[in-house]
C-alpha cells in the first residue's frame, strides 16, 4: 500500500455508489437542487404563460376579425337597400341567411324616428338592436361591438346609411355563441396542458438535477477527505517538530541558569541543541518535499539515468554508516537505463540502503538487488533485521509511521518519501518479508528502453518467488 | 581513472571529489593517513594518489614512505601549502611522484594525473592524449569515446570499464580486477555485475564490442590481435 496525493476520481462516465456527505454538504446540496428545479419549473412556466398567452389572443383575434368581416358582408345589402329603395320593392333583407358566408346573422333597421324593422320570420331576443351601438353608430358613422343579449354571446355592427327619409342605422347582428366556445375549449386545453406541462418538468428537473449532482457531490466529498488527511499530516508534523524544539529550550533554559558553569557542561547543553537542530531541519526538509509533491509543485526533471549505476553510487555513500552499525552492504547491479530525476532516485535507494542499515544487527549484511526484466527496472534491497510485522505492512508507507517499540530517530517520513518518488517516476514499491530473514523491499520501474541482456530462465524464476512472498 | 583523495580539509576534499567524478574519474576519499594506508592495502586498483602533506595523524611523507615501503607502486601526486625547495625534496624523496603547491588550479591537477597515469605504459603511445585501440578512442581530456569517427555516451560507469581495458590493452583482466578498477571501495558488488556491465558496453560500442573478448573462465581482454 502506497501513500499519496489524493486524486478524484472520474465520475463523468460512471454514476457508482453515491457519494455520502456531512451535514453541512447535504444541506448544501438539498438547496441547490431546490434551486435547480424551482428555476426548471419556473421558467417552463413563464414560458407557457407567455406562449398559451400569445396563442389565445392570435385565435381570438382572428375569430374576431372573420366574424367582423362577415358582418361588413352581410351590411352591404342592407346599405344597397337603404340608398337605392324606390317606392314599391321588397322588403328590407334583415332575415337570417342561411348557406353563405353571412350565415347565422340577421339585421336591423333603425330608422330617423326610431322605428325599426326587423327580422320577420322569427322573434329576436329583447334588447335587439343594441341602444348602445345605434347610438354610437348616429355619433361615429359606425360601431362594431362584442356583446351580450340575454345572456347570449352576439356581435353586433351598426352602420349609417343615408335614405329617403333621412340616415337610417343597420344594425347587422351575429350569433357568437360557436365562437365563444371554441375559445373557452382553448383556453382549457391550454391551462390543463400548461399545468401538466410544468408539473413534467419540474419532475423532470428533479430527477435530473439528482444526477447532474452527483459528480459534484463526489468532488466535495474527495475535497473533504483530502482536507482531513492535510489537517492530520499538518498534526502529526507539528508534533514531531515539537519534541526536537522541547529539547532546544530545555538546553537553552539550563545554559541561562548555569551561565557561571564551566565549559564542559555548556559543551554538552550546546552539542544537544546542535543535534536537534540539524534532526529539525531534516524534518524540515522532508516536510517540504512532501508538501511540495502533495500539491504538485515538485518539479522533477526527466534525465537519463542508470539505476544500477546510481545505486553501487548511493550503497558507496553510505558505507561510513554502515561500518558504524557493524553492517556489510553487498550490490548485484545490472545496467538499468531509465528516464527520472538522478537527485530524487539517489535519495530512493539512500533512504531505503539506510533504512535496511539501521535495521540491521552487527554483523549482518545488507543486499542490493538491481535487475532489468521485461520492460522494468527492478530494485530490492534485504536487510537481516526484525522484519516488518504482518499487521503493519499495509501501514509502511504511510508518514511518520514507526513499528511499534522502534527508537524515534530519524523523521519518520523516509518510506513516504520513498513512496512518492517511486509514485512519481511511476513505479510501484511493496514491502514484505524474506522468510527466515528480515525485510524486503522492492521497487518496479520503467525501463528507458530493452536492456541489452537477453532475460533468462533463471530471471523468470526470480520474479515469480518475489511475487509470492510480498504484500501491498 | 581511479583515483584516492587523501585530504584533510572537508571542503577541498569535496570539491575533488565533485571535479574528478564530473571529469568520469572513479574516486575514493580517505581523511586521515591511516584511512589512506587501509585503502590502500585493500586490494583496490588505484591510478593514483592525491595526497596531501599536512594530514591529522601521519603527515603525508609518512604515508608515502609506508606505501613504498609495502611495494605499492601506484603514482603519488602530492599536495602541500609550503612551497620551500627543502619540502619539495622532501616529498618526492619519500616516494611521491609528482608536486604540486596550493592554491593549484584544478586543470593542472587534472594534467599532472593524466601524465602519471601515461608513465606505466609504452613510450610510443605517450604522443596522443587518447587511449586507443582499432576504432576505439578515449580521449582523455575531453573525457569522451569516439567510435571510427562519432561519439557514443558511455556511463560513468562503462567509461571507467573502457579506460581500464584501453590502459591493460591486450592483456585477460579477471572480474576481480575489474571491480577493482571501476568500482568504488567500501561496497561489496557481486563479480556478476562485471559481466553485466562488459556486456552492455559491448553492445553499445557495437561492432567494435567485439574487440572486448571473453577469456572462459578467467576475464576479459581487449585485443585487436
Amino acid at each position: 500500500m502506497s501513500a499519496g496525493p489524493w486524486r478524484p476520481a472520474e465520475t463523468e462516465s460512471q454514476l457508482g455508489p453515491e457519494p455520502v456527505e456531512d451535514a453541512a454538504e447535504a444541506r448544501l446540496i438539498r438547496h441547490v437542487r431546490w434551486r435547480l428545479v424551482a428555476w426548471s419549473g419556473g421558467t417552463t412556466l413563464v414560458v407557457l404563460l407567455l406562449l398559451g398567452t400569445a396563442i389565445y389572443a392570435a385565435t381570438a383575434n382572428s375569430l374576431t376579425a372573420a366574424g367582423r368581416a362577415q358582418l361588413q358582408e352581410r351590411a352591404r345589402p342592407l346599405r344597397d337597400f337603404v340608398s337605392t329603395t324606390r317606392r314599391g320593392g321588397g322588403p328590407p333583407p334583415t332575415d337570417l341567411t342561411f348557406g353563405a358566408t353571412d350565415a347565422g346573422t340577421f339585421a336591423f333597421l333603425v330608422a330617423a324616428d326610431g322605428s325599426v324593422f326587423g327580422p320577420r320570420r322569427f322573434d329576436p331576443p329583447a334588447g335587439l338592436p343594441d341602444p348602445a351601438s345605434v347610438e354610437a353608430a348616429r355619433a361615429g358613422g359606425s360601431d362594431v361591438r362584442e356583446t351580450r343579449v340575454q345572456g347570449i354571446p352576439v356581435r353586433v355592427l351598426s352602420t349609417v346609411a343615408l335614405g329617403r327619409f333621412g340616415d337610417v342605422v343597420i344594425q347587422v347582428v351575429q350569433d357568437r355563441v360557436a365562437e365563444q366556445r371554441t375559445l373557452n375549449v382553448l383556453l382549457l386545453v391550454l391551462v390543463g396542458g400548461g399545468v401538466a406541462a410544468v408539473l413534467v418538468a419540474t419532475g423532470v428537473g428533479a430527477l435530473y438535477a439528482r444526477r447532474a449532482l452527483v459528480p459534484i457531490r463526489t468532488s466535495l466529498v474527495a475535497q473533504r477527505q483530502a482536507l482531513r488527511r492535510q489537517r492530520e499530516f499538518a498534526a502529526d508534523a507539528s508534533h514531531e517538530l515539537r519534541t526536537p524544539l522541547a529539547v532546544v529550550r530545555g538546553s537553552v533554559e539550563h545554559l541561562r541558569r548555569h551561565a557561571d558553569r564551566p565549559v564542559a557542561d555548556v559543551a554538552t547543553a550546546l552539542d544537544d541543541i546542535d543535534a536537534e537542530a540539524v534532526h529539525l531541519t531534516s524534518i524540515v526538509e522532508d516536510l517540504l518535499l512532501l508538501a511540495r509533491s502533495d500539491s504538485g509543485a515538485l518539479d522533477m526533471t526527466r534525465l537519463a539515468v542508470e539505476l544500477g549505476d546510481l545505486t553501487v553510487d548511493a550503497s558507496s555513500a553510505l558505507v561510513t554508516v554502515a561500518n558504524a552499525h557493524g553492517v556489510r552492504i553487498e550490490v548485484d547491479p545490472a545496467p538499468c537505463p531509465m528516464l527520472g530525476d538522478p537527485e530524487r532516485m539517489r535519495q530512493l535507494v539512500t533512504i531505503l540502503v539506510d533504512n535496511a542499515i539501521k535495521h540491521s544487527p552487527p554483523g549482518g549484511t545488507v543486499r542490493v538487488n538491481v535487475r532489468a526484466e521485461g520492460g522494468a527496472a527492478t530494485l530490492v534491497v534485504q536487510d537481516e533485521g526484525p522484519g516488518i510485522q504482518e499487521a503493519d505492512l499495509p501501514r509502511v508507507f504511510d508518514r511518520f509511521w514507526r513499528a511499534s517499540g522502534e527508537p524515534t530517530g530519524g523523521t519518520g517520513l523516509g518510506l513516504a518519501i520513498a513512496s512518492t518518488v517511486v509514485e512519481r517516476h511511476g513505479g510501484r514499491i511493496t514491502a514484505g518479508n524474506v522468510p527466515r530473514a528480515g525485510a524486503r523491499f522492492t521497487v518496479i520501474l520503467p525501463l528507458l528502453s530493452a536492456p541489452a541482456l537477453p532475460s533468462s530462465p533463471a530471471a523468470s524464476a526470480r520474479l515469480a518467488e518475489r511475487g509470492g512472498s510480498e504484500r501491498h | 581513472m581511479h583515483l584516492l583523495i587523501v585530504e584533510d580539509e572537508a571542503r577541498l576534499r569535496a570539491l575533488l571529489k565533485r571535479l574528478l567524478t564530473e571529469d568520469r574519474h572513479l574516486v575514493e576519499t580517505a581523511t586521515t593517513g591511516e584511512e589512506a594506508l587501509e585503502i590502500c592495502a585493500s586490494g583496490l586498483r588505484l591510478d593514483a594518489v592525491v595526497l596531501d602533506i599536512g594530514l591529522p595523524d601521519v603527515s603525508g611523507l609518512e604515508v608515502a614512505s609506508r606505501l613504498r615501503a609495502d611495494g605499492n607502486e601506484v603514482a603519488i601526486l602530492m599536495l602541500t601549502a609550503r612551497d620551500t625547495v627543502g619540502d619539495r625534496v622532501n616529498g618526492l624523496d619519500a616516494g611521491a611522484d609528482d608536486y604540486l603547491v596550493k592554491p593549484f588550479a584544478f586543470e593542472e591537477l587534472s594534467a599532472r594525473l593524466r601524465a602519471l597515469a601515461r608513465r606505466g605504459v609504452a613510450p610510443s603511445r605517450r604522443r596522443t592524449p587518447s587511449l586507443e585501440m582499432g576504432p576505439l578512442s578515449l580521449d582523455e581530456t575531453l573525457r569522451t569515446v569516439r567510435v571510427e569517427d562519432h561519439e557514443v555516451e558511455l556511463s560513468p560507469r562503462e567509461f571507467s570499464l573502457l579506460e581500464c581495458f584501453l590502459r591493460h590493452p591486450h592483456q585477460t583482466l579477471t572480474r576481480d580486477q575489474l571491480l577493482d578498477h571501476a568500482w568504488p571501495y567500501g561496497v561489496a558488488v557481486t563479480p556478476n555485475a562485471v559481466d553485466a556491465y562488459v556486456h552492455y558496453l559491448r553492445d553499445k560500442l557495437g561492432e567494435a564490442g567485439s574487440l572486448i573478448r571473453t577469456v572462459r573462465g578467467v576475464g576479459y581482454r581487449l585485443t585487436d590481435a
